[in-house]
């Protein structure tokens, strides 16, 4: 009966300490699953299977580490296997040298840019790129971090976050055009009917 | 520093990935260049902006009520699954009874060193109807590939190397590290523990050719060994099965990959997995003596 009692509170304290330092992240790993899978649907299932797949290793999870990168690192293993699964591909096609030389300018920020131009601008860089943007910029992970979900080089996390910026920038000026700032591709100041700087 | 310096090590700063030294460097040149302070502060507005309107954004937002059937569906899930935690947890009263085990591990060690020494293994475990049995565990490692890494088939969801076992992790390098080494190029795909027809797999998956490649491991207790340094071939349709064993297991490689080519994946493995075998074997006979020392 001790045993009973004694194992019991075991499973309870790894639930609580799971709860704890876990469950709070659910927010975190549910934008990054929108991200990788795009749909509301598919993005709750890979986040409940990230969870259950963390809840079962919890025992190796090193308390007072970075939670929210370990949890992340799970996802994009679960999400990598599930894409396998589906597909049967092999990406080994990038993208990177035809979109490189496609940004040119570089664009002031104007403060009347609104958050739906921002998600709007995002939406149209390329995947391999957005990722990485969205990993350091908004989720707030490192180089390394980074590097290690998706299993490339720190030198390739270094160099897509650069051109993801850049065609970013290079979206948002579209923007500014219309809000009548001046970019540098023209060099001169247009301003949209009643609109002011 | 210059400007040009500085445009090129601007998106690292803005992620605070410098070192410290060049953090001053650039405080400084920042000090001195209005221009680049300008650009610098452009970058944090948009960084900001991209931060504030991807987090508040209806689409990135978990629906209403999401988090609490998480919390119920993994608290049922924490409450069926056995906890690996407490096989690591040994309280005070358990010594005595991992002493007894320790003491009943050596001596079942010893008994089956001496008796392996000899090559005296009970008849009815190593050679009833072997050729048989041989041809069963073959055509199950063959259905293992074709399920699990050609179609993704299997009725259990494979378990990540990594998360399975540390020991796993260890077999993924007897096998990674031959092929990564060869002078033919083996792309390695996905590592993980998998189970068909009921027989456990370690499964390592490689690209060459193009082609999947499959290394299985398994054990053969059930189905009977090869006899020492002995490799087998066989071909079921377009598929080509090799196997060597080592230790108590049996390790298949399997492919479509031309009966040559696949034989010598497997024959590469294999004079790994002797090596490594005859420097283990040395490390058991030391252990034999000091066993038989202390008994």
């Amino acid at each position: 009966m001790f045993k009973l009692i004694k194992r019991k509170s075991e499973k309870e304290s790894l639930w609580e300490d799971f709860e704890q330092e876990a469950m709070p992240f659910s927010a975190d790993l549910f934008r990054v699953a929108m991200f990788l899978k795009r749909e509301r649907d598919a993005a709750e299932d890979l986040v409940q299977e990230t969870f259950v797949q963390a809840l079962k290793s919890f025992h190796r999870y090193e308390q007072g580490t970075n939670c929210k990168a370990w949890l992340t690192t799970i996802m994009y293993h679960t999400h990598y296997k599930q894409l396998r699964k589906q597909t049967n591909l092999h990406l080994v096609a990038d993208t990177e040298e035809k979109i490189a030389g496609t940004v040119a300018f570089e664009a002031p920020i104007p403060q009347q840019i609104t958050d739906e131009d921002v998600l709007q601008a995002l939406g149209k860089v390329p995947q391999n790129f957005k990722e990485i943007v969205v990993l350091c910029d908004v989720e707030g992970f490192a180089y390394k971090e980074i590097a290690s979900f998706l299993d490339v080089p720190i030198g390739t996390v270094m160099s897509r976050l650069h051109r993801g910026r850049k065609i970013l920038r290079g979206e948002l000026a579209v923007f500014a055009r219309n809000y009548g700032i001046k970019t540098e591709d023209t060099g001169e100041v247009k301003y949209k009917e009643g609109k002011s700087l | 520093m210059k400007c040009q310096d500085f445009h090129e090590i601007v998106d690292s700063y803005l992620c605070d990935e410098l070192l410290t030294e060049t953090n001053h460097e650039v405080l400084r040149h920042l000090e001195m260049c209005a221009a680049c302070r300008n650009l610098i502060q452009d970058r944090r507005i948009l960084r900001e902006k991209l931060k504030s309107a991807v987090k508040n954004a209806e689409l990135f937002q978990m629906r209403e009520g999401f988090h609490q059937e998480l919390l119920v569906n993994l608290r049922q899930n924490s409450e069926t699954a056995e906890s690996p935690k407490r096989f690591f947890k040994i309280n005070k009263n358990s010594w005595i009874a991992v002493a007894a085990c320790l003491i009943l591990t050596l001596g079942l060690g010893f008994w089956f060193l001496r008796y392996r020494d000899v090559n005296s293994f009970p008849a009815e475990i190593a050679g009833v109807d072997e050729a048989a049995k041989q041809v069963s565990l073959e055509s199950i490692a063959l259905g293992d590939h074709q399920n699990c890494a050609v179609k993704f088939n299997l009725p259990e969801d494979p378990i990540d190397i990594d998360l399975a076992s540390p020991q796993y992790a260890d077999l993924k390098r007897v096998v990674l590290n031959p092929l990564e080494n060869a002078s033919d190029k083996y792309e390695f795909d996905e590592s993980h523990t998998c189970k068909f027809q009921g027989n456990d797999f370690t499964h390592i998956v490689f690209l060459h050719q193009g082609k999947i490649v499959s290394v299985l491991l398994t054990d053969f207790h059930k189905f009977g060994n090869l006899k020492n340094d002995e490799m087998t071939k066989t071909s079921v349709g377009d598929y080509q099965i090799a196997r060597f064993d080592r230790k108590n297991q049996a390790v298949f490689v399997v492919s479509d990959l031309s009966e040559q080519e696949n034989f010598a994946t497997a024959e590469l493995l294999a004079s790994s997995a002797r090596q490594q075998i005859s420097f283990n074997e040395r490390a058991e006979t030391n252990l034999l003596v000091a066993l038989k020392i202390a008994f």
